[in-house]
Parts: C-alpha cells; sequence; structure tokens
C-alpha cells in the first residue's frame, strides 16, 4: 500500500476541474441544511455535518450510560466521552446549532434524556445498582466509535476546506479510541 | 480515447486539484516528518527499555512515511525540502521523562501538518493519504502523552491549532 504514492484521482485537466467541480462546491452546502438524525442523508444528501453531530452526542451519551452501569470502566471511558461531547460541541457551533449537554458527564443516576441515544436509552433504569446484562459496556461503544471514525473519515474526503479540518479532526480521535478499545 | 488495451499507460496523473497551495502544505508535512525522526534518533537514546522498542517502531512508521512523502512530491513535480542537520528542542532532552516529552512535541507538530494538507486539498487520494497520516500519528502522540502523563493521552482534536499543544 502506497497511497500518497498512487494518487488515483480522475484525470482531468485543471481547468475541467475548475469549471465542473468548483460550481458543484459553492451549490453544496446551501443545498441540504437542518437533516435529521443518523444517516439516511448521506447517499444524496451532500452535507454529512448534522448526523456526524448527532453520532457524537449519541457516542457520549452512550459512553456515559456505561459508566453509569459499571463505573469501574470510568477510567478506560469517560475520556472517550468528554471527547465525544467536545466533538459534538464543535460540530454544533460549525452547524450554527445551540449548545446541548446530552452525554456530559455520567451522574450517578443517570436521567433519561430528551434526545435518545442510539442504544443507551433503554439501560437508564433508576433501580439498577449494578450491572445490568443488556447495558452497554465497552464491546458496545467500541463499535459505536469505530462506526464513527469511519462516517467521519468518509465526509473528510469531500467536505469543503473549511470544515474537512474539524472533521478529519474528530475521524482521527475516533479511530485512535476504536484501535485502542 | 477508449479503446481498450491499447492506450499506454499514463505516468502516475498529476491529480488537477492538487495546486501550488497543496503542495506547499504537503513540503510542510514533509518538513514535520524530517523532524519527527530526527527527534525520535534522539530520544531512543534516553528512553528506557520497553519505550525504546516502540520509539524505534514509531521512528520506522516515520521514515516510511517519509520516503511516500517524497516520492508523492517527486511525482507531482516538485522538489521534496531536505532535513536539516539538526533541530532546536524546546527543552533540553536529558532524560527519559524529556525524551518522551519531545516526541509529543514532534507528534504534534505533524498532527498540525497532516490536518493542514487536508484543508489545503480537495484531491480524494491526497487526503485519504493525509488523514491516514493524521490517524497514525493520532495513535503515537496518545502513546507519548500517555507516557509523559498529558490528559486525555488521546488528543480530541488531533492538529487543531487551539488544542493542538
Amino acid at each position: 500500500m502506497d497511497p500518497l504514492h498512487r494518487p488515483s484521482g480522475p484525470r482531468l485537466t485543471r481547468r475541467h476541474v475548475l469549471t465542473r467541480v468548483l460550481p458543484a462546491v459553492v451549490v453544496l452546502p446551501a443545498v441540504v441544511s437542518g437533516c435529521s438524525v443518523f444517516g439516511q442523508n448521506t447517499a444524496k444528501a451532500p452535507d454529512p455535518l448534522p448526523g456526524l453531530a448527532d453520532a457524537a452526542r449519541a457516542d457520549a451519551a452512550l459512553a456515559a450510560a456505561a459508566i453509569a452501569a459499571d463505573p469501574s470502566l470510568r477510567t478506560r471511558l469517560e475520556p472517550l466521552r468528554a471527547a465525544r461531547a467536545t466533538h459534538a460541541t464543535e460540530l454544533d457551533r460549525m452547524l450554527g446549532r445551540p449548545p446541548s449537554t446530552a452525554g456530559a458527564a455520567a451522574p450517578a443516576n443517570p436521567a433519561p434524556t430528551s434526545t435518545a441515544p442510539r442504544s443507551a436509552a433503554s439501560t437508564s433504569s433508576p433501580l439498577s445498582g449494578t450491572p445490568r446484562q443488556d447495558a452497554p459496556g465497552v464491546r458496545q461503544v467500541h463499535d459505536a466509535i469505530a462506526a464513527s471514525a469511519t462516517a467521519a473519515a468518509d465526509a473528510a474526503l469531500v467536505l469543503p476546506a473549511e470544515k474537512v479540518g474539524l472533521v478529519a479532526s474528530v475521524a482521527a480521535c475516533c479511530s485512535t479510541y476504536a484501535a485502542l478499545l | 480515447m477508449t479503446t481498450p488495451g491499447r492506450t499506454p499507460a499514463p505516468r502516475p496523473p498529476r491529480p488537477a486539484n492538487i495546486d501550488e497551495t497543496a503542495v506547499a502544505a504537503v513540503q510542510r508535512a514533509l518538513g514535520a516528518e524530517h523532524a519527527a525522526v530526527w527527534c525520535y534518533s534522539l530520544a531512543v537514546a534516553f528512553l528506557g527499555p520497553e519505550q525504546r522498542a516502540a520509539a524505534r517502531t514509531d521512528a520506522d512508521a516515520h521514515r516510511e512515511l517519509r520516503g511516500q512523502i517524497a516520492r508523492t512530491l517527486s511525482d507531482l513535480g516538485s522538489q521534496p525540502v531536505s532535513a536539516q542537520p539538526g533541530y532546536s528542542t524546546p527543552e533540553p532532552v536529558t532524560t527519559a521523562a524529556s525524551a518522551a516529552k519531545l516526541l509529543v512535541v514532534a507528534e504534534t507538530d505533524t498532527l498540525t501538518s497532516w490536518r493542514s494538507v487536508l484543508e489545503r486539498t480537495t484531491d480524494r487520494a491526497l487526503r485519504k493519504a493525509a488523514l491516514d497520516a493524521l490517524t497514525s500519528a493520532t495513535v503515537r502522540a496518545a502513546r507519548w502523552r500517555g507516557v509523559v502523563g498529558t490528559a486525555p493521552a488521546v488528543p480530541e482534536l488531533p492538529g487543531a491549532p487551539e488544542t493542538a499543544r
């Protein structure tokens, strides 16, 4: 593998690119904004940012739920939770969304949030004092962060320049956690 | 132009959307990789045995990447920048701890430069390569930040200007 050495872009002249790609780039950001949760909008709809922000929030909530279910996971998962909360904040800022507190540091007794996280919603029973069998664990958090890494990495290949830096950072962070967990 | 089997394989194409700005960013990344290789060779002398092995692995990764970047730049018709004979370290390196700290600085610099490459091209192949480099550098940065005791070990926004250090 030698990705740097074998650029596989289409063979076009710069003029082609300027005339064909530039108009597309200019138009894209205006087309989709305010698309709702979790994908479905990636195939045709070109703005992946809302989905990435929601995934960041969901990952933070999932990690918080895992920590709440098994506090011994705090050391491993709290930095991930905090990182995903930061990602959500930064992506929301880029989208012009108001800040959200979903996925905040795991409370002793997690309350259900209004923005239901992907698979954490069923775990926040206030009655559980010990880890529940269906509570999210490291495996679920790993799978979620790996999926988020892939989504962000895909987006980083196509986003316009002013957005790609943040999303690339998010992708690298998520990939690293996926590798470490 | 679509006759199968008759068109001679062209030279590796110069992707049209890698302009001078992108090439300059790749050159800066190469400069950061040169510096990283130098930092690792200095740090290895001060690290303990276990960390020394990790440092050698990481240094090899930088060397390989460096070779790939240099070839890419040549393909793009740009003379790859050379390594400096030496680099000044932010702090004197005299112990295992200060050596690990230097590696955090070196990796942080590469993170910044790779993110910058992503922001300066729309070429998918180059973006993919830069993202791979950003990701592998994040793993290495996490290792050395962990050794140094920087929390969190994994940078939240690798390569971002305000949080990189």
